[in-house]
């Protein structure tokens, strides 16, 4: 190799390091742990902004719900097929409106979107820690195909 | 030798024009053609994803996501997630449940104002007509009722009584339950 070719290859090195290290430090995100709203390595919604979202009692419109909300729960802002599950949970969602192909629920699982007090959903006002907005998302095209695929095979029978 | 070398470079020139003017040919096509080939496309949810088909028609998605997700109505979840390609949480009337180009029947006249001798009076008739449920956009790109529909909320349809959508005319209950049943 020459040397420019080394020295190319040097500074491509270096600008990979660069980038990943850059890349590394941002990828953090806002957690409530032990009532407190802390940054947290790696990426991921965000469940809160300061310890008020974590610590203090939700409330919708100005009106306490008595509830305190955690980071990890669908909260009060969700509603459908997450509503009171945990973040991450499975879900199912009405397969009438699609189409009968699938006989039972159409499965998936339960993503923050936010958090409550930060999302304003169904044009309302929350505050204080309401835990997150979620919505059920549908596996994978693959995964779908595959259980779409079983219960075909069960279909017969 | 001169004359074989001459018709060798009379071959090179007539062959080095043939491969410009191919190449000319395939530049000027592929101008005419590919602005009419991505004319013709449109985005449609197919599996869970939103994938680009050829041919005219609406869009049902931009992104998987308008096509995996729950749909939501001002950001809180319905519990429905619908196929591209059914009348959607923003479809009211004659098309709510349905599926694209399916029949429709809307109603186009109920009052009758009249008179006979010293009486008049107000007589309902009923008039409908037939069409077909037709689509422009989806319900998460439309703000149909001032919502923010998001995910997947199916498409917005009306029912379209145009000509050519097999327009059937009723007057009168007996003659329009034949027509709705029909």
């Amino acid at each position: 190799m020459t040397r420019f070719g080394k020295a190319i290859l040097g500074l491509c090195i270096f600008g990979s390091a660069f980038l990943a290290l850059v890349n590394a430090s941002a990828d953090t995100h806002k957690e409530c742990q032990s009532s407190a709203c802390v940054d947290v390595q790696g990426a991921g919604i965000n469940q809160c902004s300061t310890n008020a979202h974590c610590d203090t009692e939700c409330s919708v419109n100005g009106v306490g719900t008595g509830g305190l909300g955690s980071g990890s729960k669908c909260g009060e802002c969700t509603g459908g097929a997450c509503a009171g599950e945990d973040v991450g949970a499975d879900c199912e969602l009405n397969p009438a409106s699609f189409g009968g192909s699938f006989s039972g629920g159409i499965k998936g699982k339960c993503e923050a979107q936010d958090f409550c007090s930060n999302a304003d959903p169904g044009g309302k006002n929350y505050e204080g820690a309401c835990g997150m907005q979620c919505l059920c998302k549908v596996k994978s095209k693959k995964a779908a195909e595959v259980e779409q695929a079983v219960w075909c095979e069960n279909c017969g029978s | 030798m001169k004359e074989l070398a001459g018709c060798v470079s009379i071959c090179r020139a007539f062959l080095s024009l043939r491969v410009a003017y191919s190449v000319s040919a395939l530049i000027i096509l592929s101008f005419v053609s590919l602005p009419a080939a991505l004319a013709d496309t449109h985005w449609v949810c197919q599996s869970f994803s939103c994938v680009q088909v050829q041919g005219s028609g609406p869009n049902q998605c931009y992104t998987d996501s308008d096509c995996n997700t729950e749909c939501s109505v001002n950001g809180v979840g319905t519990g429905n997630i619908y196929a591209g390609d059914k009348c959607g949480e923003c479809t009211s009337g004659a098309c709510a449940g349905k599926e694209l180009g399916d029949e429709c029947t809307v109603t186009i006249g109920m009052m009758s104002t009249g008179s006979i001798g010293a009486h008049s009076g107000t007589a309902s008739i009923t008039a409908m007509k037939k069409g077909k449920c037709g689509s422009s956009s989806s319900c998460s790109f439309g703000d149909p009722g001032n919502k923010n529909y998001a995910g997947a909320c199916g498409m917005h349809c009306a029912c379209d009584v145009a000509p050519d959508n097999l327009a059937q005319v009723c007057l009168g209950e007996p003659a329009c339950e034949e027509l709705i049943g029909s």
